[in-house]
C-alpha cells in the first residue's frame, strides 16, 4: 500500500499564536472594559456594538467578495468594529456608527489591499470622518448611567477649567466614548497583552512615559491649569489609544527603533493637542499623525546584527 | 513668537496642501520617490519666499501707493511666472539631475494655484516683510512636509494589493483625503 | 560576567521523552546504500566496483578533494552495484549498494597508538582517513577543522552538547552512556588544534548527562551550563554564550579564536584514534509516533523502510517523515531513502495544513532572530523584487518562521535573498549550501 507522506521545507514545528489568536487576545483584552460599557451605558453600547461589528464584517466581506477573493475569517473585522465602536459618544445614532465604520473598513482598509496593507488604523480613520461630517453629534456627551448631557472631563478642564476627581475618571464612572473612560480596566487588558506578548511593549511604554514627561513638565512648570500628569494620563482615549489604537502592528513602522519615536511622537502630538488645538482630545489625530510618519520612521538604519560590525570578506569556498 | 506662530500656521494648521487643497498637481506627480518629493519641496519653499517678497515689494511700494490694487492678480502671475522660469534656468545649469527629476512639474508650479494663493493671502492678512517672509517659509515648509509624508507611504503602497481600478493616482487621492481628514485635527490652534 | 544564552530564539515543545531509553541497536538489513554525496563539498569517489568484496569498515570511496571524505563499509559483504538512488534531497544521486553476507567480518584496524604521543597533523590524518564528518547537521569534514591555516591559531574548543532541536536525545544517550569516551576524544581533538581549553556547552534540560560531564571536568575542561532555547546549539550563538565572543558576518569561529564540534563527532574522534574505527555508523534518535522509539544505533546507508520494519513498521498517524530536527531537518517522503552517517534524528509526525495569512509586521520573526536580522523584510523586498542585504549572516535556524503568526515561510525568502546576493564576491557561513526552492515552493 502506497502511503503519500508531506514534503515542505523546515521548519516544520510551529508556534500556536496565529492571526486568529492574535485577534481573540485582543478581544479578551478588551473584554473587562467592555463590561463595564455595558453597566455604563446600557443597552445604547449593546446596539453600538453589534452595528459597528455587524457593518464591519459587512463591508469587508462585501469588498472581498466585490474583488473575486476568498473570505478569510482572521478576526480582524471583529477587533476592528468593536475598537471603533469603544470610541464613540454613546448617544450616537446608530446610523452615523454604521457610516463611520463602513468608512474605515473601506477607505482605511481595503482600498489599500486589506489585512496587513493599510497605512492608517481603520477604527480610528473612520472616528476622524464622523468628527468632519456630524461634528455636533460627536461632541455631544452624556453621563453614565442617567444619561444626561454635560462635558467630558477632559472638556470640562479645557473649556470650564473645571477637574474630575481622579478615583472617578481611573474607574471610568465619567462621561466619554463608550469604551474609553475606564482607564484601570483598559490598564488591565494592556497589560495582559503584553504580558502574552501580543503587543510590542515599545509602544504604549514611550507613548505613556511622553505624555507624563510633557504634561509634568508643563504642570510643574508653566502652572497648574495645564492639567496634572495623573489627569492627562488617565483621561479621555489615552489608555485605549495606547494599548489597542496605536499598537496595531499593521500601521506601526517595521522597526524597533522607528517604534520608540512613534510612540514618543503619538504622546508629543496627544499633549500638542489637547493644549493647544480646538479639540480636547487629542489621542485620534495623533495616532492618525503617527500612522502617516510610520514609512518616513521605517528609514531610520536598525541596530547592526550579530557580528555585523567586523564582518568578513572572503572569496567563495571551493 | 508672532513669526514662529506665523510659520507653524502656514506649514500645519493651514497647511496648503492639506488644509486649502492647493498645489494638487505637483503633489501627486512628485510625491512617488522620497528624492523627487524633497527636490520638489525645496524648489516650491525657494520660489515661495522669493515670490512673497517680490510680490509684497510690488503691492506696497507700487500698485497701493497709485491706487492699483486691482492689478493685483495680474501682476503676481507676471512675477511669480517669471521667478519659476529664472529658477528652472537655474536649475539645469546648476542641478542638471533635479531638473530631470522634475520634469514637467518644476513649470506647473508657474501656474500653481499654491503660490499665487500664498501671495494673495499674504495681501490679505496683511503682513508686513518680514511676517510674508516667514509666512512664505511657513508654507512652503508645509508643502515639503506633505510631499515627504506623501512619498513614504506611496513607496510602501507599491508593493500593496490595491484593487487594480485604484492603483496610482486613485489611491493617492484616497490617502491625500486621509490625511486632510487627519490634518483637520490641528484646527483651531489657537495660541 | 559571561551570559549563558545569547538575544532571541524561541521555546518550542521539546519532546524529549526518547532520552530515558538507553542507546540500543538495530538489527543489520540486508542491504545498505551509501551515498557518494555524504559530507560538505564535493562527492566522494567510489573505489570499489560491481562485484568487489567489502569488509567491514573497508574503504570504499575516497575523497575528491580536500572538502570531501572517506567514505567506510558499515558491513562485510559484496558490492551489488553503483548507481543513482534515491537521497533525502530528494534526488536521485549515485550510491554504493552493498549486499549484506551478515558474517560482519572486519577490515584490518590500523595501528593504535597512545594519543598523548601522537602530533597534531598525524592525529588530522587519522580522522580524514576515518572519514569523520561533524555529526551536528553539517558533516564538514572534521579533519578541516581541525587543521586551522596558517596564521589562525585556535586557542579553546568548544564542545557542543546542546542538542537544542526538540525530540532529539540521541547526543544525551551519549554523553550519559560514553561520558568518559567524550572527554578522551575531546582532549584528542583539541591536541590537533593544539588548544590549551576545552569548554563543553550543555543546555540546562539534561540534568543527568551534564553531571556526568561535571564529574569529570577540570581545570582545563570546562562544562557550561546554558539556557535551553532553541537554536542554542547554533555555532555563533554556543561561542557567545560560553565565551562571550561574538564571530563576525561571513566569518568562522576560526576568526575567533575558536573551534566547535558536536558531541558525537568527539566520540567518532575517540572510536577513530583510541580504537580504529571508522566512522560508518552512530546513534540516531527515532522519535514522535515511532511505535518503538528511542536512540539506536543505525549503520550509515539502512533504507528508512528497514528501520521503520525493525521497530514496529509505520503507524496510520504519519502524513510527514522528517531527518533531523523539526526545525531544521529535511522532509523525506520515499521509503527507500536511506540514513547517511550523519543522520541525527528520523521523526514519524503528523503534520496539519496552515492557513497563510498577509504579514502584520509584528516583528515577532525579528525579536526572536538569533542573528539580529529583520527576516520580514526578505519577504517585503521580495515583492519589490530586491534582495535584503543582510541575509547572508542568517543561518536558517527556521526561529522567525517558528513564530510568525501569518505562516510566512520566511526561511524560503531569506534563501531567496541570500541567492541574490551570492552573485556577488560574498563567503557562505560555513557548511551552508544554497538549497534551491522545490517548485511548488511550500
Amino acid at each position: 500500500m502506497k502511503r503519500e507522506f508531506k514534503i515542505s521545507l523546515s521548519p516544520h514545528d510551529f508556534s500556536a499564536t496565529d492571526v486568529p489568536a492574535v485577534m481573540r487576545n485582543v478581544v479578551i483584552a478588551l473584554a473587562p472594559a467592555m463590561a463595564y460599557s455595558f453597566y455604563l451605558w446600557g443597552k445604547r453600547a449593546a446596539f453600538l456594538y453589534s452595528v459597528c461589528v455587524f457593518f464591519a464584517y459587512a463591508s469587508e466581506y462585501a469588498f472581498i467578495k466585490i474583488r473575486k477573493k476568498t473570505f478569510v475569517n482572521d478576526g480582524s473585522a471583529l477587533v476592528s468594529g468593536l475598537l471603533f465602536a469603544m470610541t464613540l459618544p454613546p448617544s450616537l445614532p446608530l446610523s452615523y456608527a454604521a457610516y463611520g465604520i463602513i468608512f474605515g473598513m473601506v477607505f482605511g482598509k481595503h482600498f489599500y489591499g486589506g489585512l496587513g496593507q493599510n497605512i492608517f488604523n481603520p477604527a480610528l480613520l473612520g472616528r476622524a470622518f464622523l468628527m468632519a461630517a456630524f461634528p455636533a453629534a460627536m461632541t455631544s456627551w452624556i453621563s453614565p448611567l442617567d444619561a444626561l448631557t454635560t462635558a467630558t472631563p477632559l472638556s470640562a478642564w479645557k473649556f470650564s477649567g473645571e477637574i474630575w476627581e481622579t478615583g472617578k475618571i481611573l474607574m471610568g464612572n465619567c462621561p466619554g466614548s463608550v469604551g474609553e473612560t475606564s482607564a484601570v480596566l483598559l490598564l488591565l487588558g494592556g497589560a495582559y497583552l503584553l504580558i502574552r506578548k501580543i503587543i510590542d511593549y515599545r509602544v504604549p511604554l514611550f507613548y505613556l512615559a511622553a505624555v507624563g514627561f510633557i504634561s509634568s513638565l508643563f504642570y510643574f512648570f508653566a502652572g497648574e491649569s495645564y492639567g496634572s500628569p495623573v489627569f492627562h494620563l488617565f483621561s479621555g482615549g489615552l489608555m485605549l489609544g495606547a494599548f489597542f489604537m496605536a499598537t496595531d502592528p499593521v500601521t506601526l513602522p517595521a522597526n524597533f527603533r522607528g517604534r520608540v519615536i512613534f510612540g514618543a511622537g503619538c504622546g508629543f502630538f496627544t499633549m500638542l493637542l489637547r493644549y493647544f488645538s480646538g479639540f480636547p482630545e487629542g489621542v485620534m489625530f495623533s495616532v492618525l499623525i503617527m500612522n502617516a510618519l510610520a514609512p518616513l520612521l521605517e528609514k531610520i538604519p536598525a541596530k547592526e546584527s550579530f557580528g555585523e560590525n567586523n564582518s568578513v570578506k572572503r572569496e567563495r569556498n571551493r | 513668537m508672532n513669526y514662529i506662530l506665523i510659520f507653524l500656521g502656514a506649514a500645519i494648521v493651514n497647511n496648503f496642501i492639506l488644509s486649502y487643497f492647493l498645489g494638487i498637481c505637483p503633489f501627486l506627480g512628485v510625491s512617488t520617490d522620497l528624492k523627487k518629493a524633497s527636490g520638489m519641496g525645496f524648489a516650491v519653499i525657494f520660489v515661495m519666499v522669493l515670490a512673497s517678497a517680490a510680490t509684497w515689494g510690488i503691492y506696497h511700494k507700487i500698485l497701493m501707493p497709485y491706487n492699483l490694487q486691482y492689478l493685483q492678480n495680474v501682476a503676481f502671475i507676471l512675477v511669480i511666472a517669471s521667478l519659476v522660469q529664472f529658477v528652472e534656468m537655474f536649475l539645469k545649469k546648476f542641478i542638471p539631475p533635479l531638473h530631470k527629476g522634475l520634469g514637467i512639474y518644476l513649470p506647473l508650479i508657474t501656474t500653481n494655484c499654491a503660490i499665487l494663493g500664498l501671495t494673495l493671502f499674504m495681501v490679505i492678512k496683511d503682513y508686513d516683510f518680514i511676517e510674508s517672509i516667514f509666512y512664505a517659509v511657513g508654507a512652503g515648509s508645509g508643502f515639503l512636509m506633505a510631499l515627504l509624508i506623501m512619498a513614504g507611504i506611496r513607496v510602501r503602497l507599491d508593493s500593496a494589493d490595491i484593487p487594480v481600478p485604484f492603483r496610482g493616482a486613485g489611491i493617492a487621492l484616497i490617502t491625500a483625503g486621509c490625511l486632510a481628514l487627519i490634518f483637520m485635527g490641528f484646527s483651531g490652534m489657537m495660541k | 560576567m559571561r551570559p549563558a544564552t545569547f538575544a532571541g530564539g524561541v521555546h518550542p515543545a521539546q519532546h524529549k521523552d526518547s532520552s530515558a531509553f538507553s542507546i540500543e541497536r538495530l538489527p543489520a538489513a540486508e542491504k545498505v546504500y551509501l551515498h557518494l554525496s555524504n559530507s560538505c563539498g564535493a562527492p566522494s569517489k567510489a573505489v570499489v566496483k560491481k562485484g568487489d568484496a567489502v569488509l567491514k569498515g573497508s574503504i570504499i570511496a575516497e575523497p575528491d578533494g580536500r572538502i570531501s571524505a572517506f567514505i567506510h563499509s558499515p558491513v562485510s559483504g559484496v558490492v551489488e552495484d553503483i548507481k543513482k538512488w534515491p537521497h533525502c534531497s530528494g534526488k536521485k544521486l549515485e550510491a554504493v549498494i552493498i549486499q549484506n553476507d551478515f558474517k560482519d567480518e572486519p577490515a584490518p584496524a590500523g595501528n593504535i597508538k597512545d594519543p598523548s604521543l601522537l602530533a597534531p597533523s598525524q592525529i588530522s590524518e587519522i580522522v580524514r582517513n576515518s572519514g569523520i564528518v561533524g555529526l551536528g547537521g553539517a558533516a564538514f569534514p572534521a579533519d578541516v577543522k581541525l587543521s586551522p591555516p596558517p596564521g589562525k591559531k585556535v586557542t579553546t574548543l568548544i564542545v557542543n552538547a546542546c542538542e537544542c532541536e526538540p525530540f532529539l536525545t540521541a547526543d544525551e544517550s551519549l554523553i550519559r552512556e560514553k561520558a568518559a569516551d567524550i572527554i578522551e576524544g575531546a582532549k584528542i581533538a583539541a591536541r590537533a588544534l593544539s588548544a590549551k581549553q576545552i569548554i563543553i556547552g550543555i543546555e540546562d534540560n539534561k540534568p543527568d548527562a551534564a553531571q556526568e560531564l561535571l564529574n569529570r571536568s577540570s581545570e582545563r575542561i570546562k562544562v557550561k551550563l546554558l539556557k535551553t532555547k532553541y537554536p542554542q546549539g547554533g555555532e555563533k550563538q554556543l561561542i557567545y554564550a560560553v565565551s562571550g565572543k561574538k564571530v563576525p558576518m561571513c566569518g568562522l569561529p576560526l576568526d575567533v579564536g575558536v573551534a566547535v564540534m558536536n558531541v558525537g563527532t568527539v566520540f567518532a574522534v575517540y572510536e577513530a584514534v583510541v580504537k580504529g574505527k571508522p566512522l560508518y555508523e552512530r546513534v540516531v534518535t527515532l522519535g514522535a509516533y515511532f511505535r518503538k522509539p528511542g536512540n539506536v544505533i543505525i549503520p550509515a546507508g539502512t533504507r528508512l523502510e528497514d528501520i521503520i520494519n525493525f521497530r514496529g513498521g509505520l503507524p496510520d498517524n504519519v502524513n510527514k517523515i522528517i531527518f533531523g530536527g523539526p526545525m531544521m531537518g529535511q522532509a523525506v517522503c520515499d521509503m527507500d531513502v536511506p540514513v547517511s552517517k550523519a543522520t541525527s534524528g528520523i521523526l514519524l509526525l503528523w503534520g496539519e495544513e496552515r492557513k497563510e495569512y498577509e504579514c502584520l509586521r509584528c516583528l515577532r520573526c525579528a525579536s526572536v532572530c538569533p542573528m539580529g536580522l529583520m527576516p520580514r523584510e526578505s519577504f517585503a523586498l521580495y515583492k519589490a523584487g530586491k534582495a535584503y542585504d543582510k541575509a547572508m549572516n542568517c543561518m536558517e535556524c527556521g526561529a522567525c518562521a517558528y513564530v510568525c503568526p501569518s505562516g510566512i515561510p520566511l526561511i524560503q525568502y531569506l534563501k531567496l535573498s541570500k541567492k541574490n546576493l551570492s552573485m556577488s564576491n560574498v563567503r557562505l557561513p560555513a557548511g551552508r549550501d544554497l538549497t534551491p526552492l522545490s517548485k511548488n515552493g511550500s
